[in-house]
């Protein structure tokens, strides 16, 4: 039976007798026996190595996309690392998704896992005119649910398609909103929140 | 659990690599074990959905179990070679005739994804498309231990998800395999992006170094590596430099195939545009590109096998994920427009974002610019000796498909200029190895690389 290194030679030799051109083969097949450490080779190797770190380091200081990939990207979020190495992964979400987490914290919280949400509109996360707390996408129903499953989402324009409408039990207030949609009438308004739909 | 389930992942891919030969190198092995692992791993998962088998943590690392032992069974009957293999020192990886320059673009590659990893895995996922789509869908999917079955994809309670461009239509393999790792107890997903870009790299790295030697692919891989937009998208959750993972290194094994003729390379690009079409559904533009190119070539040899087997293991996947779809439902309103029409300004439209993509050294670096240099630097060899025809032309055609595929698109969702302002960035990712792989492997830089390492060799000789 044939060893691997003699199929090997074999394949190599078929590769070679091909009549179309082919590259050469990498160099260290060919190189000679090799003996000692010339003193030569390893000048021209800090030579060169001490040349191509100066063309590196000038490559990522005037090219801007490799600059910002990485003193921006790379090296400035390690230092977020470095300086907070011991947050908790809803702190770090925290830290990416700001006001749009906390939010849906607080609705996780404040709401059982059987929860059926009513969760606001687009319109009522990001109102015309007013500026909104929320940053993210959080008025997308997906987004939402990342948070709060396995709790239901109902939009405000799924009511009659929803097959959850007629189960819910919380209405989600954002920036005032909603509140017109709970079955009472509450005494101090709230601007952020998640109330039951019943008293 | 969790690292039991990666090392059942990674060991999978690993023997599946010598199931298709033995002859990779050790280099090549560690590199593709992880995203070829999962994307059976994937496959798998679709197989036991579908049987109503949960896909919960016990039935998910049993079905491993029994695949790895399969695939060991395969490995001990076919491929007697395999262990004599890793101590074979032709495929192992050696320091001879390192070089100080090789040293630092090695280490500076190291240092960077070593950052690049720690901010991915610090960070949970929050970039939009993975909180409403790929995340969700996966952790939603663990959650309820089903992928057709899922609340999300449930028209009663989702009722915009049978609408164009939705979700439920989405190749399954990034959303499977975040399942997989929520199934298994992990707090996010990011352990997966993370995985897929660092072992891309290690593979990246193997494949080139066949062809560049040393010094030239550590240069390759840590401008792949640095490559600012790609680079920024590795560490979030999304598909897209996962989908350029598969579909890149096919194209690159489609090339090694054309220069070497080893049947591992073939068989190798046909299970990697496998993974692709599983990662996103314009994946089909790099089948389609290779397939073109290998049966041309099969068709002028008159030697058919090795592209038949090949064809099977890039089809079989999509044939599983269609029948799937169908089986369960999982539609959404066409976004295609199926018919031959002419449309100047669309193509105008189209053509002039790509060509501010070409041009856009913020996003890609000096990607592009490289490219046409060592084109120019090739010329010659490549008009007079067709040196890196298939590969060029494997980039081209998948290009001008791509652009296709954007062209017979319906935009009711969005429009054109979004679409190509916001998200057409991301489709050239697939390419940005594949041409860092030309611009290294070509005959005329390849052969400046080659003096240069023969310049620097520290060892006196004879």
């Amino acid at each position: 039976m044939a060893t691997i290194k003699q199929k090997h030679i074999k394949s190599m030799g078929k590769h070679n007798s091909n009549k179309n051109y082919k590259p050469k083969s990498p160099p260290q097949a060919k190189q000679p026996q090799q003996t000692g450490i010339s003193p030569a080779g390893v000048v021209k190797n800090i030579a060169l190595a001490l040349v191509a770190g100066f063309l590196l380091s000038k490559c990522l200081e005037v090219q801007q996309g490799y600059n910002w990939a990485y003193h921006s990207l790379l090296k400035g979020n390690m230092a977020t690392i470095r300086a907070y190495p011991n947050l908790t992964i809803e702190q770090r979400n925290e830290q990416k998704l700001g006001n749009d987490y906390a939010y849906l914290q607080f609705v996780k919280n404040s709401t059982p896992e059987d929860a059926v949400i009513l969760y606001p509109a687009r319109e009522d996360f990001f109102p015309e005119g007013i500026e909104s707390p929320f940053k993210q996408d959080i008025a997308n129903k997906t987004f939402g649910l990342r948070f709060l499953y396995p709790r239901k989402l109902v939009l405000p324009s799924e009511m009659e398609t929803n097959r959850y409408a007629k189960d819910i039990t919380h209405v989600a207030i954002v920036n005032g909103r909603g509140l017109e949609r709970l079955k009472y009438e509450i005494e101090t308004p709230i601007e952020h929140g998640v109330l039951p739909l019943n008293r | 659990m969790l690292y039991l389930g990666l090392f059942l992942t990674i060991a999978s891919g690993f023997i599946f690599i010598h199931c298709l030969s033995v002859k990779f190198t050790l280099i090549e092995k560690a590199g593709l074990s992880f995203p070829l692992g999962m994307a059976l791993t994937c496959f798998l998962m679709l197989l036991l959905d579908q049987a109503h088998i949960p896909l919960a943590a016990a039935p998910l690392l049993t079905t491993q179990a029994l695949l790895v032992t399969g695939l060991c069974a395969f490995v001990y009957f076919y491929r007697k070679d395999a262990f004599a293999s890793l101590r074979e020192p032709a495929l192992l990886p050696s320091l001879k005739g390192a070089n100080l320059v090789w040293l630092l673009f090695i280490l500076a590659t190291a240092y960077a994804e070593y950052m690049n990893f720690s901010k991915c895995m610090y960070f949970p996922p929050s970039d939009r498309d993975s909180l409403t789509a790929f995340d969700t869908i996966g952790y939603i999917a663990a959650q309820e231990q089903t992928f057709k079955g899922i609340s999300l994809f449930d028209a009663s309670y989702m009722p915009d998800i049978h609408g164009p461009a939705s979700s439920i239509t989405y190749a399954p393999l990034v959303q499977l395999s975040y399942a997989y790792v929520y199934a298994l107890g992990a707090a996010t997903s990011k352990i997966i992006p993370g995985l897929m870009y660092l072992c891309f790299l290690v593979a990246f790295y193997g494949a080139t170094l066949r062809v560049a030697g040393r010094t030239g692919a550590a240069v390759a891989t840590f401008f792949v590596l640095l490559t600012p937009e790609m680079l920024g998208f590795s560490s979030l959750s999304m598909t897209n430099v996962i989908h350029a993972v598969f579909a890149s290194l096919s194209v690159i094994y489609m090339s090694l195939w054309f220069r070497t003729r080893e049947k591992k390379d073939l068989l190798l690009c046909g299970a990697l545009l496998g993974g692709n079409i599983l990662c996103r559904t314009e994946g089909i533009v790099f089948t389609g590109a290779v397939m073109l190119l290998l049966w041309v070539d099969a068709l002028r040899r008159k030697q058919y096998r090795g592209p038949a087997l090949s064809s099977l293991l890039a089809f079989v996947p999509l044939v599983v994920w269609t029948l799937y779809s169908k089986l369960n439902g999982l539609y959404a309103e066409s976004i295609a427009i199926t018919h031959p029409f002419w449309d100047a300004e669309k193509i105008g439209t189209i053509s002039s974002y790509m060509w501010l993509l070409y041009t856009n050294t913020l996003y890609y670096g000096w990607t592009f610019i490289v490219f046409l240099i060592a084109f120019l630097a090739n010329l010659w060899f490549l008009v007079r000796k067709r040196d890196s025809l298939w590969l060029l032309l494997g980039i081209g055609l998948s290009m001008l498909f791509y652009m296709m595929v954007l062209y017979q698109i319906d935009y009711k969702w969005d429009t054109i200029h979004n679409v190509m302002s916001y998200s057409s960035k991301r489709f050239l990712f697939c390419f940005i190895p594949m041409i860092w792989y030309f611009s290294l492997t070509n005959h005329a830089v390849s052969s400046l690389f080659r003096r240069l390492e023969q310049f620097l060799v520290i060892r006196q000789t004879r």
